[in-house]
């Protein structure tokens, strides 16, 4: 197995849902934007009481498929929180900050200096029928 | 299986021993959980790149699996890295990985699922 080189980790925190202000430090988690969700050791989830609500299908990377549990948590990384569904991770699994809660999270993954930064405002747009086809008129 | 928070894009190709060619690899993954860039091994053949050495992965569940690797140029969004890049096996995914993400000089952005510039790059040395 190698070592990381372009890949990097991070510190994240994750908290209930339901109950607001417990949390548990997950470290090295993999920073992964081809994984749409975030694994979390299954052990650290049920320590805070997190529930799983469905079961969702994977394909990892030779693109065999496995099933995983997935709940509701809150993850706070880089300075701030999103509320995400989170996967049940297995032992042996790997744990991952994966692209939907990045996404959340508003940063941007630098893989040159390995970390992650504020994506700056985010889009709002509604165009209302008036601008439709009226260009620059 | 359908995608929210991730996102592709089309990446090309080019050997680094035989530059000319280039072959068009369509809706890799942006993937900086994944060291390198994975290739449909049929392409980079294609191109003549050499399988020169393997390297042992791990995937999500865990699971070690080996493929070979070689060197290729890797274009996207107009600018271009050499990099060591993954044979893929029928079935393994397309991915476009951290090393050439980081070579491109590439910032990942889930929100709007883009790529956009890192910026001057780091070239830290002072002095005493």
């Amino acid at each position: 197995m190698v070592d990381d080189m372009g890949t990097f980790r991070t510190t994240i925190l994750v908290e209930s849902a339901e109950h607001r202000g417990e949390t548990r430090t997950v470290e090295n988690a993999l920073v992964d934007t081809g994984s749409e969700y975030t694994w979390i050791p299954r052990d650290v989830l049920d320590d805070l009481g997190i529930r799983p609500e469905r079961t969702q299908r994977f394909i990892v990377a030779d693109g065999r498929q496995l099933e995983r549990p997935i709940g509701v948590a809150i993850v706070h990384a880089a300075g701030t929180l999103a509320p995400d569904f989170v996967v049940f991770a297995e032992p042996g699994d790997m744990v991952l900050i994966g692209a939907r809660t990045l996404e959340g999270l508003n940063v941007r993954v630098d893989a040159q200096r390995k970390q992650l930064v504020p994506a700056g405002p985010i889009l709002a747009g509604a165009t209302g029928a008036q601008d439709r086809g009226l260009g620059f008129r | 299986m359908s995608e929210m928070g991730t996102f592709r894009v089309d990446i090309e190709i080019e050997n680094p021993v035989n530059p000319g060619a280039r072959r068009v690899v369509r809706n890799a993954l942006v993937d900086t959980g994944a060291e390198l860039t994975w290739l449909p091994a049929e392409i980079l053949e294609s191109l003549g790149i050499e399988r020169y050495t393997q390297w042992r992965f791990r995937q999500a569940d865990g699971t070690p699996l080996e493929r070979w690797t070689g060197s290729a140029f890797v274009y996207v969004n107009g600018r271009r890295t050499a990099d060591d890049v993954v044979f893929g096996e029928p079935g393994d995914l397309v991915l476009l990985g951290a090393r050439s993400l980081e070579g491109l000089n590439l910032r990942v952005e889930p929100a709007n699922k883009r790529l956009v510039d890192a910026g001057p790059a780091p070239a830290a040395g002072a002095a005493a």
